[in-house]
């Protein structure tokens, strides 16, 4: 195969894309995982701002769903939006655009993340 | 030099920088390629418009101030898992975090087809907006 057919060639879905798909599903997860991980800490950091704020009478945070929802839901819309667009393609294509998403998603949630304990910081 | 055929020298120059005829004894006709005529015959890739050349070395360097931006904001950020596999991924993430701008400017130019310029351009505008790094752009750091 050339480069230059890398882009249009199209294949079955076979079960060493199956495998493949099954390894970066693991990889995913982790993300889900840490972004789990990241919703319970920012849970207990914010407690304890507010306890803070409490003290000083001073009006208390709340926690940022809406940065946080996005960061649960995305490993899973990044995941979904490579399998539907790889699935078709010969699997060194189909691994290049599951590259791609991971690539987005660590971009993505490391950008939520930082967002996220933003919002929660007392200034 | 050419004193024999009683021709100047600028006139022999000349005949060195023509081309002759076919009844020159040098001539010599080189084969004609005909058409395969095979219509699933892959042909060869066109060369790249010089403008669109200039619109990937474009994006080709905001991507690369991208990755700059990334390198600032992870290293501001920092790491906060536990466990030693936690950890592992945790900087693997860091470490496409801030290659995600290259991995995506090359993944699109090997997967869109040459032949749909505008498809690229939009893909790589879609990363421009996704991939920027946003943690240093506004000044964030966890």
């Amino acid at each position: 195969m050339t480069i230059a057919e890398l882009g249009v060639e199209r294949t079955r879905f076979g079960w060493v894309h199956a495998v493949f798909a099954v390894l970066f599903g693991l990889l995913f997860a982790f993300y889900f995982y840490e972004a789990l991980a990241q919703t319970l800490e920012l849970s207990g950091y914010l407690q304890t701002q507010n306890a803070l704020l409490r003290k000083a009478d001073a009006t208390e945070l709340v926690f940022p769903w809406v940065v946080i929802a996005p960061l649960l839901a995305l490993p899973f819309i990044t995941f979904g939006l490579a399998f539907l667009l790889a699935r078709r393609r010969p699997i060194l294509p189909f691994i290049g655009i599951f590259v791609m998403a991971l690539a987005v998603l660590s971009a993505g949630a490391l950008t939520l993340e930082s967002i996220a304990f933003q919002l929660t910081r007392i200034s | 030099m050419s004193g024999s055929s009683g021709r100047t020298p600028e006139e022999s120059d000349d005949d060195a920088l023509s081309w002759g005829t076919e009844r020159d004894a040098t001539h010599v006709e080189s084969a004609v390629e005909e058409p395969s005529g095979d219509p699933h015959a892959i042909e060869a890739p066109e060369p790249t418009n010089s403008v669109l050349l200039v619109v990937y070395g474009v994006f080709a360097g905001v991507f690369l101030l991208y990755v700059v931006g990334w390198i600032i904001a992870v290293q501001s950020i920092g790491v906060g898992s536990a466990g030693a596999l936690a950890l592992i991924l945790d900087r693997f993430a860091q470490f496409l975090a801030f290659l995600s701008p290259v991995i995506w400017f090359f993944g699109v130019l090997l997967l869109v087809p040459h032949t749909k310029p505008r498809t690229r351009i939009l893909w790589l505008v879609l990363g421009v907006v996704v991939l920027a790094p946003w943690p240093f752009v506004l000044g964030f750091g966890s």
